[in-house]
């Protein structure tokens, strides 16, 4: 284990996480940490797309640190079809305080261990970067 | 599983860097402490009895520790080490980043709990920062002296980029830790090190401070530090000084060092700064120059040479003055930015995207105007297609102080206390219980 906080995980974040995975469910998961203590689901969103989920993200959480979790859709060139990519990141608010971003920062890889079948895991610290993340996944189909 | 279970008593953190202690209670958004690693020394045979005389009325106790066993005097704290006393050494017990001293180490341990927090250690958990590069050997050493002699409730160890890298909210980042002694380059993944990825550097605060003493010899400026001067007389600019010198016959090397050091610090915050891209003499020959009083009366206005030192952490073979001579091998070590390139030419290619939007800048050598402008300058061609993002706390405290506040933060959330090495694991198993429990 490396450095951490030590914080655990509902179950039900596992569970919320495979309704997305397997039964799609659900476009997107919004997790956050209760009383510094657990990792539960915040809530669920079916929007399907992804800069319209971005935008909510950045709007409501200015100053909150989540761990989000997004089935990104997209199209293959050529009409080959569709095909999707599961993204966790780390939300991690430009307005947040210190204590938050330390608290999920050293408890991230608690959650991100129990998630199985992310294609990508990576680190969002303002709107802009949700516009890089993108562009990176795509360019890597 | 026996965990120390007390989270109602705050734990103690203490970061212990190469040119400032930092020691405060966990949780607080900043050290409660913060004084120089540097101590004064005084042999055995040089003690003088303080009835007698001298220096220790100039200072009054607070600082000043007295062992009474031997009769060779420490002397700690920022003010208590300025003040002269005679055959006093300035001594610092770390070597790049490393604790080489112990019994030094154990002086500043006793100073910082009883004297500065005023606390007793057996009430409480101690959480201790270390250096990214810190060997297995220094990591039991001080699991042992927490317990053995200090007797702590509870103890753990983090490494400073872990600490850093939590402190700015990022688990995977590259930490450009620029301090006085090092500056190091760490990629960090998750909360890990990845130990091959590890640049580091001797050129840092202290051989840019040593750089800018030789300047100051090759520019024919004396450097009379505050303690030799007892009184000095306006002068026009670059006129001799006037100023009555202090009579300080017996004042080691060590002290006078200590001392020019200070002038030198307060040189580097108010005079130098950093180009804001690839050095240009031309350019840098047009900006206006800085004048700088000296502490014995003597100003005068420096030109280039205020962009020439800095320069050296971008360029240390090209800039340094007389390089034969620092007892650096200057020729075989890269600047800031090929040290990153370095860095991540290790990790995987996958990562790369992650870590250049994730740049972590800390440490005091990092505060010059314009640095951060600069490594970026540098870094974002030779990356194309990536987007390069570097992170630097505004607040001086946040930057300067960066490990200890992730200690802090990370040893007072209520999960943390399952993680402490108890006394009772301690016990149990033995020092060697750090390299299992603090990885």
């Amino acid at each position: 284990m490396s450095a951490g906080s030590g914080a655990s995980v509902s179950d039900k974040c596992i569970e919320t996480f495979q309704e997305l995975k397997l039964r799609k469910k659900y476009k997107g998961i919004i997790f956050k940490i209760e009383n510094e203590k657990e990792v539960v689901v915040e809530s669920t969103s079916d929007e399907p797309d992804f800069d319209t989920f971005a935008s909510y993200i950045s709007e409501n959480y200015q100053d909150k640190p989540r761990y989000v979790v997004y089935d990104l859709e997209f199209e293959l060139s050529e009409g080959e079809g569709k095909r999707s990519k599961i993204i966790f990141f780390l939300w991690n608010a430009p307005g947040s305080r210190i204590r938050e971003r330390t608290l999920y920062t050293s408890s991230k890889a608690y959650l991100r261990l129990k998630l199985n079948g992310i294609s990508a895991d990576v680190q969002i610290n303002d709107y802009d970067d949700f516009a890089t993340v993108k562009e990176n996944i795509l360019n890597s189909k | 599983m026996s965990t120390f279970g007390g989270d109602e008593v705050s734990a103690i953190v203490l970061d212990v860097g190469s040119c400032w202690t930092r020691a405060g209670y966990a949780g607080e958004d900043s050290p409660k402490t913060v004084f120089p690693t540097y101590y004064g020394y005084i042999p055995e045979n040089r003690v003088i009895n303080k009835s007698k005389l001298g220096a220790s009325d100039l200072g009054g106790g607070e600082g000043s520790q007295q062992v009474e066993k031997k009769t060779e005097k420490y002397v700690m704290g920022d003010s208590e080490i300025s003040v002269w006393r005679e055959y006093m050494e300035i001594r610092n017990p770390l070597k790049d980043g490393l604790i080489q001293d112990w019994d030094a180490l154990e002086h500043i341990w006793d100073y910082a709990l009883s004297k500065r927090l005023s606390v007793n250690p057996v009430e409480h958990p101690l959480l201790v920062t270390e250096a990214a590069w810190s060997t297995r050997e220094i990591r039991e050493t001080l699991t042992e002296l927490a317990f053995e002699k200090y007797n702590c409730l509870a103890f753990y160890t983090v490494k400073n980029p872990v600490l850093t890298a939590f402190a700015s909210g990022r688990p995977t980042a590259i930490v450009l830790d620029s301090g006085a002694a090092t500056t190091s380059v760490v990629p960090v993944f998750d909360g890990y090190v990845l130990k091959k990825g590890m640049q580091r550097s001797p050129i840092a605060g202290d051989f840019l401070s040593d750089q800018i003493l030789r300047q100051f010899e090759q520019q024919k400026i004396t450097l009379n530090p505050q303690y030799l001067v007892a009184n000095k007389s306006f002068t026009e600019p670059d006129t001799p000084a006037v100023f009555t010198k202090r009579d300080r016959s017996n004042t080691t090397d060590s002290f006078h060092r200590f001392q020019a050091m200070k002038v030198i610090h307060e040189y580097k915050e108010t005079v130098c700064q950093v180009f804001e891209s690839t050095y240009n003499e031309a350019i840098i020959a047009s900006r206006p120059m800085k004048s700088f009083e000296f502490p014995d009366g003597f100003n005068t206005s420096f030109g280039p040479e205020r962009y020439k030192v800095p320069e050296i952490l971008f360029r240390p073979p090209e800039f340094t003055i007389q390089p034969q001579e620092t007892g650096v091998d200057v020729g075989s070590y890269v600047g800031i930015p090929g040290m990153i390139y370095n860095c991540l030419a290790t990790c995987d290619v996958d990562m790369r995207a992650n870590f250049l939007a994730n740049l972590v800048c800390t440490g005091g050598s990092t505060l010059f105007p314009n640095f951060i402008d600069r490594v970026y300058q540098e870094l974002n061609p030779s990356f194309p297609g990536h987007r390069v993002k570097i992170h630097a706390p505004v607040n001086s405290v946040e930057r300067k102080c960066s490990a200890w506040l992730g200690g802090s933060i990370l040893a007072s959330l209520g999960t943390f206390h399952q993680l402490w090495i108890s006394r009772k694991e301690y016990d149990d198993h033995g020092k060697v219980i750090v390299e299992k429990k603090c990885e």
